[in-house]
């Protein structure tokens, strides 16, 4: 267990650490940009650990939006929070272990993207039993790295080359998109290209819907063809 | 007028925000317990969890709205793909995939901004 949260550690402070901390950069520089104090922005991040969450509450507490109007952004933005963690918990057999509802609502809290890619796909094979731990190594690594590329954007980014920093960010969706396709069964490979040609369609029409109505459209296709098409 | 951590107005909304966000964690800690593991229907909210994450994924490089927006869409898109080409073709070698994507993207970049 200590060798699966150390394996995880090292992942969260590696590579997959390095390009959320540059994506962070970006958001630091935002908040540095409308006016919130340097403490508002790591709560926002703590409290909130979701890029788009965070990007809505700097852009609307900047605008002084109201409570409502907070809510319910944030709140309809964050749908696909649901899967990621229902899916990160059932692959990491939560419930057939004896854990506290509090421990686990306390680490649902760090579930992202790239924390629930590197738990999906299981790029190490760790061992079903020792992901649980693996993922509070990935969560520590993943939080404190993306401290730093706060701090990097809120006091300094305004002397980085925007395009140099580009490359990090470059970095996430190609990572995650790889360890995607490392996926043995068609339904996930079906799913990953549906979704693909889904967002490249709907996007430009439903804007940020698109995210949430493709991840849902395309798991038709990949369904059906587990359900019907079994060889 | 900076926005400060100790006005009790940004307090509020923080938690309203962080409500926003935790309910759908909240509803994702309880729901797990009713799902078998090895279900159609956990593979189904697998599915959609991979969806969501491919979406995302294809918005940053297809739509971003980061760093990423100052660069040319066809010096984001070609990089993208030279590097699942290469993992899906050189024996699926993750390192390889990413060093291809990643140094087709740095190229196109130092080219484009240093040397023309």
């Amino acid at each position: 267990m200590k060798i699966a949260f150390k394996n995880g550690l090292k992942k969260g402070f590696g590579l997959p650490g390095f390009a959320m901390g540059s994506a962070m950069i970006g958001f630091g520089a935002l908040a540095f940009e409308s006016n919130l104090d340097f403490l508002v922005a790591i709560a926002s991040m703590l409290f909130l650990w979701s890029m788009p969450a965070m990007i809505l509450f700097v852009t609307l507490i900047s605008s002084g939006a109201s409570l409502i109007l907070m809510f319910t952004s944030i709140f309809l933005a964050n749908v696909r929070t649901l899967f990621m963690v229902l899916s990160a918990f059932l692959n990491m057999k939560v419930n057939s272990k004896n854990i506290s509802f509090y421990d686990k609502i306390f680490w649902a809290q760090w579930v992202s993207p790239t924390g629930w890619t590197l738990i999906a796909t299981n790029p190490d094979k760790i061992s079903k039993n020792d992901l649980y731990s693996n993922f509070k190594g990935i969560a520590i690594g993943l939080v404190v790295m993306c401290f730093f590329g706060l701090s990097i954007g809120y006091f300094i980014f305004g002397n980085l080359s925007k395009e140099l920093i580009s490359i990090p960010i470059f970095f996430i969706p190609l990572y995650l998109i790889i360890l995607m396709l490392n996926a043995k069964e068609r339904i996930y490979i079906i799913t990953i290209i549906s979704s693909a040609v889904f967002l490249i369609l709907l996007y430009p029409i439903i804007d940020n819907w698109s995210i949430l109505l493709s991840g849902i459209l395309s798991a038709i296709p990949g369904y059906i063809s587990e359900k019907y098409f079994k060889s | 007028m900076n926005i400060t951590l100790f006005d009790q107005n940004t307090l509020v909304l923080l938690f309203v925000a962080f409500l926003g966000v935790f309910i759908w964690r909240y509803l994702g800690v309880i729901y797990s317990k009713k799902i078998e593991n090895e279900s159609i229907a956990a593979k189904t909210v697998n599915s959609i969890a991979y969806g969501m994450t491919t979406a995302i994924v294809c918005k940053i490089i297809f739509f971003p709205d980061n760093a990423l927006n100052l660069i040319p869409t066809m010096d984001r898109i070609i990089p993208f793909f030279i590097g699942i080409s290469v993992f899906l073709f050189f024996s699926r070698n993750t390192n390889l995939g990413l060093l291809a994507g990643i140094s087709s993207f740095s190229i196109f970049i130092i080219f484009r901004n240093y040397l023309i």
